[in-house]
């Protein structure tokens, strides 16, 4: 067993070399003119391999969260496609601009529902762009809220992104309408939005019972000149350059506690989220650094949802964490390296605040008073990326090790996990 | 067994930083710099007499500027996407990189009266990011920006007559001639390539340190000008030093 793990692991080797070698003009680019019409085809294809058990590391099966379906134990390892995906974008002359993304990687996943991170449909979307004054945008597409989520997972290191951004604790897409507009050569750009509040579940085409909408506002500077959504020094800039963001969401919604669940509660909560944030990135020869950071305070119509008798103490709560990264692009080696910190708090209630209630979320009792930190996670993750045709074709690995497990979510493997890719796009 | 694999690992290692260790650019530092009113500025060259330069934009633009980048005239006409430009002493040349044309405009008006379309079946943004005259070859030059950098030379009616893959850039963002050489200049690289006018082949290479470099030109006494689109920027060089006395 142990000679043909070997051989093909050497088989692999040698496959690396070879795709470094003689992989590196391959390509497939169209765009069509019609008159004032440009229609741009592109897509990719990206499978990963997920090694999730490391052994002695488990004391036992993990299930999918909130459930007890014995056949998704979340120790096994997998292949997974993480994108197969087309994308379309149009514009008309110089006044509007239309996209369609999908990913058809995920119209399944393990759990019967659409993949939270990369729902089938990625954005749909149309843009007037015509005005120098202001630009409009509407459709289903990204909330202009966090700059980790609004960068493009090809213009990242790592394949999955950190806890916090990867669309469990708030939603990254929605269907609603953007202003948007930029100054001083791009260096500052203001966004504001109105969506529907129900997040990637928008497409089912109902609001809830509420009817109320999400205000969304970010705003970011740049110097000294303006800075792309990337996390990847890809140019080696040689001056330094930064990049400032802040934002800010609200939202009252009327959802049940159970139609959120299967998550921290958090995204679509029965009452009145309020969140605000802000990112930094920075680049300069090669080096590059990223730091976000998020506060959400929850006001639930039933604070009994979060635990039994925690009304007795407050009528809210809050969440949230911080992210930090710093990535190295080396271009004699074609590969980029970055480690990335990654700290969560999904309940200050059952957390680190010293006098509030200590809510063991399993019980579903209010124990005492006393300080701890069961509801914070906290993730170390390292990714290695080799370039073979640049982004076009790139080999990916990341390696995370969670260094705190939140212990009030039953389902959160404290294992080591390791995603191997292959990033292949054609545009 | 082992052994190769590392012996292998080693050997790779080695062939991809070979392209460091290789003809070291020489370090370029601008003289003075002057901030356009001209939104992404994309590519520039000098007009016939000598007085003026041609600006274009990614807004699809037109304009005339003094050699200090102030704004002379700004042509009525506009396309989508301008990356290139070229004056002789009877037309302006401006290359569409989202429709793949190639305008044709008049000096005393700055309207066009002519339209070539030289089609390239690539992305939106991976078009004709140059276009310059190289006399060696009696062709205009059509550049593609990546994957591949691909020199077409073409004839007076604008069909492509010759193709040739440009390695060692990764990109390549504005070209120009000047003084029996081609220039050819990198946004990704920050570098300006001297590059023989017939061959190809690379002469000198130049390290210029500014963001995002898409424009390249030299004024008659052969002082380098480049533009950074992100920026806005003129960036006045000074001359080349000699290829004999660095």
């Amino acid at each position: 067993m142990a000679t043909t793990s070997t051989l093909l692991a050497r088989i692999a080797f040698c496959c690396i070399i070879h795709c470094c070698f003689f992989t590196r003009d391959l390509q497939a680019q169209i765009s069509i003119n019609a008159g004032r019409n440009n229609l741009e085809i592109s897509g990719a294809l990206y499978p990963i391999f997920n090694m999730r058990y490391v052994p002695g590391s488990a004391s036992g099966p993990v299930y999918w969260p909130f459930t007890n379906n014995q056949n998704a134990d979340l120790r096994n390892n997998r292949f997974e496609m993480r994108n197969i995906q087309l994308n379309l974008e149009g514009r008309y002359a110089n006044d509007w601009e239309y996209q369609l993304q999908i990913n058809f990687a995920k119209i399944a996943s393990p759990d019967g529902g659409p993949d939270i991170e990369n729902p089938p449909l990625m954005e749909s979307s149309i843009s007037y762009v015509g005005s120098r004054h202001i630009k409009v945008k509407a459709g289903f597409q990204k909330i202009p809220y966090s700059r980790s989520s609004l960068t493009s997972y090809t213009q990242m290191p790592y394949i999955r992104r950190a806890e916090m951004v990867r669309g469990e604790v708030f939603s990254r897409r929605d269907v609603g309408v953007v202003l948007y507009n930029s100054y001083w050569n791009q260096r500052i750009n203001l966004f504001a939005g109105m969506f529907t509040g129900q997040g990637e579940a928008a497409l089912t085409g109902v609001n809830d019972r509420s009817g109320n909408f999400e205000l969304v506002a970010r705003a970011e500077v740049a110097y000294p000149s303006r800075y792309r959504n990337r996390e990847i020094d890809d140019n080696i800039s040689p001056v330094p350059m930064v990049v400032l963001g802040v934002n800010g969401r609200t939202n009252t919604r009327g959802n049940s506690f159970a139609s959120d669940s299967l998550n921290y509660g958090l995204k679509n909560l029965n009452g009145t989220r309020n969140m605000w944030g802000f990112d930094i990135s920075a680049q300069y020869m090669g080096w590059s650094a990223q730091f976000e950071y998020h506060l959400m305070n929850m006001r639930p119509t039933v604070m009994a949802d979060y635990g039994q008798g925690l009304q007795a103490y407050t009528d809210n709560f809050n969440a949230g964490g911080f992210i930090t990264q710093l990535n190295y692009n080396c271009q004699p080696l074609r590969s980029v390296f970055s480690i990335r910190y990654d700290r969560f708090n999904s309940n200050d209630l059952v957390g680190a605040r010293s006098g509030e209630p200590n809510y063991n979320f399993l019980s579903g009792t209010v124990t005492g008073k006393a300080y701890d930190s069961r509801s914070t996670q906290e993730n170390i993750t390292i990714a290695y990326n080799l370039k073979l045709n640049g982004w076009n074709s790139a080999l990916r690995a990341q390696y995370s090790q969670p260094i705190k497990v939140d212990e009030t979510l039953p389902g959160r493997a404290a294992d080591p996990q390791l995603r191997l890719g292959w990033q292949y796009l054609f545009r | 067994m082992s052994r190769i694999f590392v012996g292998l690992f080693t050997v790779l290692c080695w062939m991809m930083s070979i392209g460091v260790q290789a003809q070291k650019p020489l370090r370029l530092k601008p003289v003075n710099q002057f901030h356009l009113s001209i939104p992404e500025p994309s590519d520039l060259c000098l007009t016939p007499d000598g007085a003026h330069f041609y600006v274009v934009s990614d807004n699809g633009l037109l304009f005339e500027t003094d050699l200090n980048g102030a704004i002379t005239r700004q042509s009525t006409f506009s396309a989508y996407d301008l990356e290139g430009c070229y004056a002789d002493a009877d037309n302006v040349y401006v290359v569409d990189e989202r429709t793949r044309k190639v305008h044709l405009l008049d000096h005393k008006n700055l309207q066009k009266h002519h339209t070539y379309e030289v089609p390239y079946m690539a992305s939106r943004n991976r078009g004709y990011e140059s276009l310059c005259f190289n006399p060696a070859k009696s062709s205009f030059l059509l550049i593609s920006e990546k994957d591949p950098s691909t020199i077409f030379e073409c004839d007076a009616s604008w069909r492509v007559q010759n193709e040739t893959d440009f390695k060692g850039l990764s990109d390549i963002s504005a070209a120009t001639y000047y003084d029996g050489k081609l220039y050819l200049l990198s946004d990704e690289a920050h570098q300006l390539w001297e590059v023989d006018a017939t061959t190809y082949s690379p002469t000198r290479k130049f390290e210029l340190g500014i963001i995002n470099p898409e424009g390249v030109a030299f004024d008659k006494s052969g002082n380098l000008y480049v533009i950074s689109d992100d920026r806005a920027i003129l960036y006045h060089f000074g001359p080349l030093p000699s290829p004999t006395n660095p």
